[in-house]
């Protein structure tokens, strides 16, 4: 009698289950859901960039003259926005350069060497991309800009690199070079290593054959990554504002701009540097397939010699020196830095400089604030992340499954426009929409870091679930519909499942992404603050060992999703 | 009880792609039906628009009568066999034959009892609890029967259901799976582009060549009576000669190839018209050409292999045109190259089909 109670309620269930998701994947029901997809998207992620152009077009007058005819400063404004866009641009390109030299060779090393450590220095090489910039920012500084890292070992009392355009070039190739990396690191071990075989058998010196041979197949893809690197640098703004001193590049001109309350030139400037990065994106999108790269003639002898044993191994263990001194030991040097300062300043031996006495003992109790940030960022990055799934995958889906080519071509290039443009032009554009310049539904602060983190996370998210969708063999719907599913249950009883751990991955990266993002949040945050801002507050007012700890706590943060999406993607 | 009806069915994927083009036929209740032709012939599109997954560009589709877009998924009665299977990789066994009947909302107890029976219908009781992953390719293949017995299919759809077993293996399974589908009383539709598999497992066999029905009939209809010259190609090795009717009088014609004459048989032919005579190869007979022979046409040996339990044996025609002849390794007679031979041909086994327009070539195109 029990017993089919019981069985009586579990059918209840699953039969009203299946009707209500029978009842969803009817036509007109999935309509609804594609147009929701699509106005989520443009409302949040397209919608800011466009809503910002047409304001700017609207108030032109306005704008011209707070721009170039300021009763008091004339046309400061356009000349500061000259200069910073300058020191951008010219920054952006020499850390490329240095990126392509760097990238290269090391992604090589690891797609085609065999060596002990080498799991260990493939997730090295990713930790710069993962680690939020503020604390990697924070982190060189103190290696190459104070008394505390490269100068201690050479016995100096000032900093070796001062605050400037070099400390920006140096602390910008350190998370900007993984994008080379990354992006063709997979495509070299890929490749067809007969060919280069073949290549080997004809007499090609080994250089050769690579220049020739194997980096043209990857050109794409490391264009794709060059692009990727040259506007994460022109956009990035936590470390900038930490290791720029007087030297401000374009985003942070936007940041101060926007503390001053400079509405217009700031709408001015964040329009200009999302210009630049779309015609960036769209030209990659119009030439990527007809680029040649001017690699055609051959230098035998000289190849030949940089092909030798020997210089091949001074080359891979000189990349991998370079690494280490320029990129990792920089970016961790803050947690040597906490240990040096625990209690107290290693100079001097005092005890209120420490970091104990700082964070922990100091009238002003510095961690309070932190630990509200902290709860702050987790609250913000945990609902990022799940709106950002629910949002993310109908968008992810829709692409996938289009048949319409131009839809997914389109829908494909406008996704990736938030990943381009600089994320404090961005937290700007969302600013102007959503506050009370626009819409006027919210105003500065918890809402609107949630709102302007979930535009720039949503590529990161979309893209992987695409090819999460691609990759699922279309046979499985096709029986699941054949034994009587509708397409809501297929999508539950089928799709999902093998969506699993890509899932798992996406949420993994955008919580890290949320977790690390300054710039957006600088503009958007009002009264609230996440670590990095909080970091690069402590920064401002000189109190280090507090940054410090900060920077290390986003450090430790970072390692541990890293590592975590490490086990997610080995498991699949 | 179903009968499967199609109507005029035409399917256009896109703007241009016409995957299948005006197909009609009838399918009856019981009937193990194959589905035969080159890929790309519309074989998958056709099995897709019975399981109602595509839906027909023009015409109609019944089933019992009952016009099927006004049949809900889950009445259908239709089971589905993949190529490849498609086992849900997240499910065991057990919960992959349980699949149907629980997206039907049937009763849990219900469900076990089906999931049972189907189990030890294919002898699988044992594997309940396998993943896919842990299954042979026979086995994953019992394990799709299983799931659609459960999902009490009447209609088996399969979709070149044998392609991903070993040779051997398939040539058991072709039995178990005709034995198996007259013992549920299903009525099963078997893709595949096999010719020897449809001919041993079918009751009937529908020939499709570019999205076109070409022939439907029985084995034995489609090897000793095609009724064109797609089919008689398709369908187990043929040669084709070409020649002029001199005389299609009585019970068999005369007709004239290069500078000989043979008999062939009388259907649809008539005088002075140019036709191609369609002859299997097992069905030529080499003889010594000086030998009393009757009905022959002469020509010069090229090669003579040994296959196992044939030979082939080439031969060039007076007309210049080449035959092979598929004769039993066994007979005695042994040939030369070069040697002067006499292909014999019996008037009965031979069909004769009007010369198509654009050549042999173009017309057997797929
Ligand atoms: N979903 C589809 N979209 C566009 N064309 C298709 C689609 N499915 C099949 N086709 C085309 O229809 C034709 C017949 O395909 P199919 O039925 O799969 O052939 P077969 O199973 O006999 O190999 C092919 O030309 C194929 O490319
Ligand atoms: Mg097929």
């Amino acid at each position: 009698m029990f017993k089919t109670d019981k069985e009586n309620i579990e059918l209840f269930f699953r039969k009203t289950r299946l009707k209500i998701e029978t009842f969803l994947s009817r036509n007109s029901v999935l309509l609804i859901g594609k147009i929701i997809t699509i106005s989520i998207f443009i409302l949040i992620i397209i919608g800011p960039i466009f809503y910002l152009l047409l304001q700017i077009f609207l108030h032109w007058g306005e704008i011209y003259s707070k721009v170039f005819n300021d009763p008091i400063l004339g046309n400061e404004a356009f000349l500061m926005m000259l200069r910073s866009i300058g020191l951008s641009l010219k920054v952006a390109g020499i850390v490329t350069f240095f990126d392509l030299i760097v990238g290269i060779p090391i992604a090589w090393v690891l797609a085609r060497y065999n060596f002990k450590g080498k799991k260990i220095l493939d997730t090295l090489v990713d930790m710069p991309m993962a680690v939020p910039t503020s604390a990697l920012g924070f982190s060189i500084y103190l290696f190459w800009g104070t008394n505390n890292g490269i100068s201690r070992l050479l016995n100096s009392n000032v900093g070796l690199v001062s605050q400037g355009t070099l400390l920006i070039i140096l602390t910008h190739i350190a998370f900007t070079f993984p994008y080379v990396t990354r992006s063709i690191k997979g495509i070299i071990a890929d490749l067809d290593i007969n060919i280069e075989k073949a290549a080997k058998t004809l007499g090609a010196p080994p250089f050769t054959i690579a220049r020739m041979i194997s980096l043209p197949m990857v050109k794409e893809s490391l264009l794709a990554g060059t692009v990727l690197a040259f506007t994460r640098s022109l956009g990035e703004t936590g470390a900038t504002l930490i290791v720029s001193g007087v030297y401000q590049t374009a985003p942070v001109v936007i940041v101060s701009w926007m503390k001053g309350l400079k509405i217009p030139t700031t709408a001015f400037l964040s329009l200009i540097l999302i210009i630049i990065s779309l015609l960036l994106l769209t030209a990659v999108r119009l030439f990527a397939r007809k680029v040649g790269l001017p690699w055609n003639k051959v230098f035998p002898r000289f190849e030949r010699k940089i092909s030798s044993k020997k210089v091949a191994r001074t080359r891979d263990s000189l990349s991998i020196t370079l690494f280490f001194i320029f990129v990792f030991i920089p970016a961790l040097f803050v947690v040597i830095y906490l240990f040096q300062w625990w209690n107290k300043s290693p100079f001097s031996g005092d005890h209120e400089a420490g970091m104990i006495y700082q964070v922990f003992q100091a009238p002003d109790k510095k961690i309070d604030s932190i630990v509200h940030a902290f709860v702050t960022s987790v609250e913000v990055a945990l609902i990022v992340t799940i709106v950002n799934l629910v949002i993310a995958t109908p968008m992810a889906l829709l692409i996938s499954k289009t048949k319409n080519d131009k839809l997914k071509g389109l829908l494909d290039t406008l996704i990736d426009i938030p990943l381009i443009i600089p994320s404090s032009a961005l937290g700007f554009s969302i600013f102007f929409l959503w506050g009370s310049n626009g819409l006027h539904l919210l105003s500065p602060g918890f809402m609107m870091i949630i709102v302007s983190h979930i535009s720039f996370t949503y590529a990161y998210c979309v893209r992987p679930l695409v090819g999460a969708f691609d990759a699922i063999p279309t046979m499985y719907d096709e029986a699941a519909f054949a034994f009587g599913s509708s397409r809501l249950t297929a999508f539950r009883t089928v799709t999902m499942p093998f969506l699993k751990s890509g899932l798992i991955a996406v949420s993994i990266m955008t919580f890290t992404r949320s977790m690390s993002e300054t710039g957006a949040t600088i503009i958007v945050q009002g009264v609230e603050r996440t670590i990095p801002v909080l970091l690069v507050d402590f920064f401002e007012a000189s109190t280090f060992p507090a940054a410090a700890f900060a920077a290390s706590l986003l450090i430790l943060i970072s390692f541990l999703s890293l590592l975590l999406l490490r086990y997610v993607s080995k498991e699949r | 009880m179903t009968e499967i009806q199609f109507k005029h069915v035409t399917k256009i994927f896109g703007r241009k792609v016409e995957a299948v083009k005006d197909l009609s036929f009838i399918i009856e209740d019981g009937e193990y039906v194959s589905l035969i032709g080159p890929s790309g012939c519309g074989k998958t599109t056709t099995l897709r628009l019975l399981a109602g997954t595509v839906l027909p560009t023009r015409g109609k589709i019944f089933f019992d009568n009952r016009e099927v877009e006004n049949l809900p998924i889950q009445e259908r009665n239709l089971g589905f066999v993949f190529q490849h299977f498609a086992i849900f990789p997240h499910m065991n066994v057990w919960e992959n034959i349980a699949y149907g009947p629980t997206v039907k909302g049937k009763k849990k107890s219900e469900i076990e009892e089906l999931v049972e029976h189907s189990l030890s219908s294919v002898q699988m009781k044992e594997r309940a609890e396998s993943f896919p992953s842990e299954l042979s390719a026979p086995e994953l293949q019992k394990v799709a029967l299983a799931r659609v017995i459960a999902a009490e299919a009447k209609i088996l759809l399969l979709d070149e259901p044998l392609g991903a077993l070993d040779q051997k293996i398939r040539e058991e399974f072709q039995f178990f799976l005709r034995d198996f589908v007259k013992k549920q009383g299903l009525t099963a539709i078997h893709v595949t582009h096999d010719q020897a598999e449809a001919l041993s497992i079918s009751d009937k066999v529908i020939v499709l060549n570019k999205g076109q029905l070409v022939q439907m009939g029985t084995p034995d209809d489609l090897i000793f009576s095609p009724t064109n010259l797609f089919t008689s190609f398709f369908v187990g090795e043929s040669d084709f000669i070409e020649g002029y009717v001199l005389d299609d009088s009585s019970r068999f014609s005369k007709v004239r190839v290069g500078l000989e004459s043979i008999n062939v048989q009388n259907a649809g032919i008539h005088k002075g018209e140019h036709v191609v005579i369609a002859i299997r190869r097992e069905f030529f007979d080499v003889r010594k050409a000086d030998q009393n022979n009757e009905n022959f046409l002469t020509g010069k040996v090229i090669s003579d292999q040994f296959l196992g339990l044939f030979r082939r044996v080439k031969v060039l025609l007076k007309n210049q045109q080449i035959i092979e002849a598929k004769i039993h390794a066994k007979s005695p007679l042994k040939f030369e190259e070069n040697e002067t031979v006499h292909v014999i041909i019996d008037p009965a086994r031979t069909r004769c089909f009007e010369f198509p327009k654009e050549g042999i070539k173009k017309s057997l195109e797929m």
